[in-house]
């Protein structure tokens, strides 16, 4: 009887102990429901901004939100046009053997092949070395950090998974470049409010 | 005339740093961008330490 006592009260305890852990991955977190909010949104995206991993120090978080992003010295992130109805930020949690991994893709489409969109696969190309973090603005507003997590910090950025160039066949087709960018890590993105350093 | 005392200051591996946050709701003319270095004012770290909750920044004593 006494063990059994015993046996419950280190339960208690462990189960405070992973409530009170943080966010990190394995936490136990007390589920909240969810409210449907009823108005119009958009798909798609606007803006993207990447920057090269060693030109990002840190970003702060608070209460899930990055409201800081700090920057080595003057690095910034630079903007990438694309082509409207090209842009497509997609998160995929999947749960295997009890463990969680989160794919993060970024996808979008420059028009017309040149020699600027041989520059832009080749510098982003060259960048995933080390990787890249982006910034993405979707269409209602909202700034996803993709590339660095709380988890993970910088360890985990996106790379350049393919830029595929195609002229077409017909005087009708498409002709350009599309580019993905991909990263893995154990946690979903987070909007961001700050100004953008650009 | 004596330099008025800092209530905060910048931790020394952020200096040289720039951080980008929300702008604050007073005027300043680089809004949401803060260059962490001698030149930044007290008000300006005091927004970042209480509000942003910036870790780069501590009050001093």
């Amino acid at each position: 009887m006494i063990s059994l006592i015993a046996l419950v009260v280190i339960g208690m305890i462990f189960n405070d102990l992973l409530v009170g852990a943080g966010s990190g991955i394995g936490v136990a977190m007390a589920l909240t429901g969810y409210t449907r909010v009823c108005g119009l949104q958009s798909g798609g995206g606007k803006k993207l901004y990447l920057a090269e991993v060693a030109s990002v120090t840190s970003m702060t978080v608070t209460s899930g939100v990055y409201t800081a992003i700090t920057m080595n010295g003057v690095a910034v992130f630079k903007q990438y046009e694309f082509e409207p109805d090209s842009f497509e930020v997609k998160e995929n949690s999947t749960i295997e053997n009890g463990s969680l991994k989160v794919t993060h893709e970024i996808e979008f489409y420059l028009k017309k092949m040149s020699d600027t969109s041989r520059t832009v696969v080749s510098e982003i190309a060259t960048a995933s070395a080390c990787g890249l973090i982006a910034i993405a603005e979707d269409n209602n507003g909202t700034k996803w950090v993709v590339g660095y997590s709380e988890n993970h910090g910088k360890l985990r950025p996106l790379t350049l998974s393919s830029a595929e160039v195609a002229t077409g066949k017909k005087l009708n087709d498409a002709a350009g470049t599309t580019l993905k960018l991909t990263s893995e890590d154990n946690e979903n993105m987070h909007t961001v409010t700050t100004s953008i350093p650009v | 005339m004596a330099e008025k005392e800092k209530k905060y200051r910048i931790l020394p591996e952020y200096k040289g740093k720039t951080v980008w946050t929300v702008p604050p709701d007073y005027t300043r003319k680089d809004e949401g961008k803060f260059v962490l270095d001698d030149n930044l004012s007290d008000k300006d770290m005091g927004y970042l330490f209480t509000v942003i909750k910036y870790p780069g920044v501590e009050k001093v004593g």
